[in-house]
């Protein structure tokens, strides 16, 4: 059967094949200029028979002539079969190649060499290979690479071939012209002021974070709940995120349950189902203490967790079908949906693909990260609370503990405060030093 | 999934993907709220071929490592390390009636998967205070802009800013937060929102 | 029974403290440690996965009702083969490599054919959910409430002059995102240049901006990570009988 190669990824297809299978790349013009030069060809060798005296000596396989590498580089790889008309993906191109150069206003001309970007199959906008160069009569000269020291061509080869390593990371951000200022310094700095604190207990005049808008509008949505109130759950954080979240998910879960409130709670991530659990179990000791329960009267509601795995797309099957995910009892339509994420898309997930289905207002619980990205969506009236990062999570617990002042503020929550001032003070220097560095040392960039 | 592959297998593929995400548009535009059966039952396909995806992920990753133990490829014992740290849970969590609630899946979880991924994420603090120190610099392009906003808000969420500095600071934060930078955002999300729509149509209709 | 669970959660504890010292160690440069535990980490998060995964889903969902006799062809066997196919599909290229890669058999071609039936199936549920999604949950709600938000002229005092602020600023960021000016500009008139590309100069400023309270923000996120941990270690520090007796002195 005969075959056309793809002039971009050198996969045979089958003659008289439109686009390449593999990547897409359009083949019929291909295929045309492979049959004209296939014409040409044959004359273009008599041509050069008639003109030269006799065959230049071949080498033999008796008589191998391998050729030898220039000193200093390696051998040059043998060119895979089939690709020997795509002068691009030789070692030594330099940027431009035989097709033609693409003429703006010819649409004919751009998809006749037209390739495709790689690893999309060939969906999205065309790659311009081809590049016009400067003098259209002359042959365009190949860009020289500026003269760079064998040295540190090697080192730039090694560090770009090789995956970035944490610990080098002072040698890889270190720039010829960047101020000289040892960033394990300023590492050195965060560790210390977190830990020295956290160890020795070190005293520091202690504010109250900033409450933000939002969290009070999240209390009252749930403070507004009726008994037994079906809330679903949305657990979008595990373990990675844990030590922000948790202490911001903590009073909203106790306050759910000082509601009496049904959670359901799906999650996509496989460390979330477990995540769910431990903090739902603190949260409910906390709770019980608090109210002097007894955990047998108050544990017979057991909280459904699933995992479900399929991205995004599941939560719209969460919103449309809940008998399917969880058990018949939470059949009910949900009077509250409330998504504990570590990040931004997380949340916009749920608003995206299960908000607009089942119609229930949402609170979101999330990293301090994800409030700014998060705003509109608050003052569109898609959130109806937003509870975010260690400050969030005070604010609420505050609120919380004017309602149940037996209550106590979680310890971790109370160290992060006072931590948080010990690392913002190091963020601040380094700030200063990074622009004091900057003035000094060189112009500023442009 | 090969090269060689027929045009009209093409066909089938791209007309199953086409009429899937059609069925879904049509569904949650309202139009057709007779086909929310079809869609339950195309989720529920989703969710179990995702689990089953997942799992030969994980085989993946596993004959990797396994091809480099045998190989003896560099860093062969870190493979060791990872194939058994895989296979111990995997054990622990399949053999026990109670999977991954059982005492050892559990104990696993809690002593390396939850702090080991927790103090990963932990080091991005240093990253962070790198960033900090290179980037939000005045003479940068847009530096300046970037680095009255972080200053603002880093001032305005420490909680020692509420002893030392006026109220009138934290508000003004507030505000910034929720009216110029939120109307920035919105333009972002939307823009985001509109490529992304825009991205997906050409994909499903293979527009160049 | 209770104090061997107690024994059982103090090792574990310790192994966390330990596994998370490896972990850190790697901010003091690249070492085997640190190498180890990573490796250990995506062991263990693998194999977790895959238990949740066969445990939570595969096992409940499809394999349970097979054997009981509850599902039928649509939501039992029909699922079984897409997911057999593609398991086959996947082991194939996974482990096989074949000898001829441009002229594969006839029943490589086919198994390779189903797979990429079940990778356009999962496709599609993304691509139609995500467009959905994308015009219902963002674009759709957001473009009301910019077009609603500078145009409410009984509002008391400032306040329409915030929302007129609002809508300024995020046209000026979608016209920055979308607009070169290069392309777009060069051919309007002078004043439509002008009043264009001051827009899109506050556009940028305001990306700009939010860019630095973003940055804050994702500081006093990430910092509060590295304290958890920390705290985490200087608690089981704490409860050292070394610390008890350093503390005494």
């Amino acid at each position: 059967m005969s075959v056309v190669r793809c002039p971009h990824c050198g996969t045979a297809n089958r003659a008289g094949s439109n686009f390449c299978n593999s990547c897409g790349t359009e083949l019929r013009a291909a295929e045309e200029r492979a049959a004209d030069e296939r014409a040409v060809e044959p004359r273009r060798q008599e041509e050069e028979t008639a003109a030269e005296p006799g065959p230049p000596p071949a080498a033999t396989p008796e008589t191998p002539q391998p050729k030898e590498p220039s000193p200093g580089l390696p051998a040059a790889p043998q060119q895979p079969h089939g690709l020997a008309d795509q002068p691009w993906l030789r070692m030594e191109f330099g940027g431009t190649d035989s097709a033609p150069p693409f003429d703006e206003e010819d649409d004919s001309a751009r998809a006749a060499t037209a390739r495709l970007a790689p690893g999309i199959q060939g969906l999205l906008a065309p790659v311009r290979v081809s590049v016009r160069s400067a003098g259209d009569d002359e042959p365009a000269a190949r860009p020289r690479s500026p003269d760079i020291p064998a040295e540190q061509m090697r080192l730039v080869r090694q560090r770009m071939g090789s995956p970035p390593i944490l610990g080098q990371a002072e040698q890889l951000w270190s720039l010829p012209a960047s101020p000289d200022l040892r960033l394990p310094w300023l590492f050195l700095a965060l560790g210390l002021a977190i830990l020295l604190p956290a160890l020795l207990a070190l005293p520091l005049p202690r504010g109250a974070p900033a409450q933000w808008p939002g969290v009070e509008d999240a209390f009252d949505v749930i403070q507004g709940l009726p008994a037994q109130a079906n809330v679903l759950v949305y657990w979008a954080y595990d373990p990675a995120a844990a030590g922000e979240l948790d202490e911001a998910a903590l009073p909203v879960v106790e306050h759910l349950l000082q509601r009496r409130a049904r959670m359901s709670v799906v999650s996509l991530l496989p460390g979330g189902p477990a995540t769910a659990r431990r903090l739902i179990e603190r949260a409910r000791l906390e709770w019980q203490r608090s109210e002097n329960l007894t955990a047998a009267a108050e544990s017979a509601w057991v909280i459904p967790v699933q995992y479900l795995p399929g991205g995004a797309a599941m939560l719209a099957h969460v919103a449309q079908n809940p008998e399917r995910v969880f058990d018949a009892e939470q059949q009910e339509r949900p009077d509250l949906a409330v998504v504990f994420g570590a990040q931004a898309e997380d949340v916009q997930h749920w608003l995206e693909q299960a908000a607009p289905l089942n119609r229930t207002p949402v609170i979101a619980v999330t990293s301090a990260a994800a409030d700014p990205i998060l705003r509109p969506y608050w003052n569109s009236g898609q959130l109806s609370g937003l509870v975010s990062g260690f400050d969030g999570a005070y604010s609420y617990q505050s609120l919380l503990a004017d309602r149940l002042p037996r209550l106590e503020r979680s310890a971790a929550l109370d160290r992060q405060v006072v931590l948080q001032d010990w690392g913002l003070a190091i963020f601040f220097l380094a700030i200063v030093l990074g622009n004091l560095a900057a003035m000094f040392s060189r112009p500023p960039e442009p | 999934m090969h090269t060689d592959r027929s045009a009209s297998a093409n066909y089938l593929v791209i007309a199953l993907l086409v009429s899937v995400s059609l069925i879904i548009v049509l569904d949650r535009t309202g139009i057709a709220s007779s086909l929310q059966p079809i869609t339950g039952t195309l989720y529920a396909w989703g969710i179990l071929l995702a689990a089953f995806s997942l799992l030969l992920g994980v085989f993946n990753a596993g004959w990797v490592h396994l091809q480099r133990i045998f190989l003896g490829e560099t860093n062969w014992p870190h493979s060791v390390a990872l194939v058994a740290a895989l296979v111990v849970v995997l054990a622990s969590g399949l053999l026990s009636p109670f999977g991954a609630e059982s005492s050892l899946t559990e104990w696993l979880f809690d002593a390396i998967i939850a702090p080991g991924q927790a103090t990963l994420f932990a080091l991005l603090a240093f990253f962070m205070i790198a960033a900090a120190y290179r980037l939000l610099r005045v003479g940068r392009n847009g530096g300046g802009w970037m680095l009255a906003g972080a200053l603002l808000m880093l001032t305005a969420q420490a909680p020692a800013a509420g002893v030392w500095m006026s109220p009138g600071l934290t508000r003004f934060a507030g505000w910034t937060l929720d009216v110029p930078v939120m109307a920035t955002l919105r333009g972002a999300l939307m823009g985001g929102s509109l490529a992304l729509t825009l991205i997906a149509i050409r994909y499903m209709f293979m527009t160049k | 029974m209770q104090s061997s669970a107690l024994v059982f959660d103090a090792i574990g504890a310790w192994v966390a403290f330990v596994f998370t010292l490896m972990i850190f160690s790697a901010l003091a440069g690249d070492n085997a440690l640190a190498r180890l535990s990573q490796h250990i980490l995506v062991g263990a998060s693998l194999g977790y996965a895959a238990v949740l995964a066969t445990r939570h889903v595969i096992l409940p969902r499809l394999v349970d009702p097979l054997i009981s006799g509850e599902a039928g062809i649509l939501d039992g066997w029909l699922p079984l083969g897409l997911a057999a196919s593609l398991i086959l599909a996947g082991a194939d290229r996974i482990m096989l490599r074949p000898a001829k890669p441009n002229a594969p058999p006839i029943w490589r071609r086919l198994l390779h054919g189903a797979g990429r039936l079940v990778t356009a199936l999962l496709l599609g549920i993304g691509l139609g959910a995500g467009i959905m999604g994308a015009l219902q949950g963002t674009l759709i709600p957001q473009y009301l409430r910019a077009a609603q938000i500078g145009f409410v002229p009984s509002a008391p005092g400032y306040l329409p002059l915030v929302g007129l602020l609002t809508l300024v600023l995020t046209t000026a960021t979608l016209l920055h995102l979308y607009l070169d000016p290069s392309r777009h500009l060069d051919r309007q008139p002078g004043a439509v240049r002008g009043l264009m590309a001051s827009w899109l100069w506050l556009g940028q400023r305001a990306l700009w901006l939010a860019a630095g309270v973003i940055f804050a923000r994702l500081a006093a996120s990430r910092l509060s990570l590295l304290i958890a941990r920390i705290t985490f270690l200087t608690d089981m520090i704490h409860d050292t009988a070394f610390w008890t007796w350093l503390q005494s002195l």
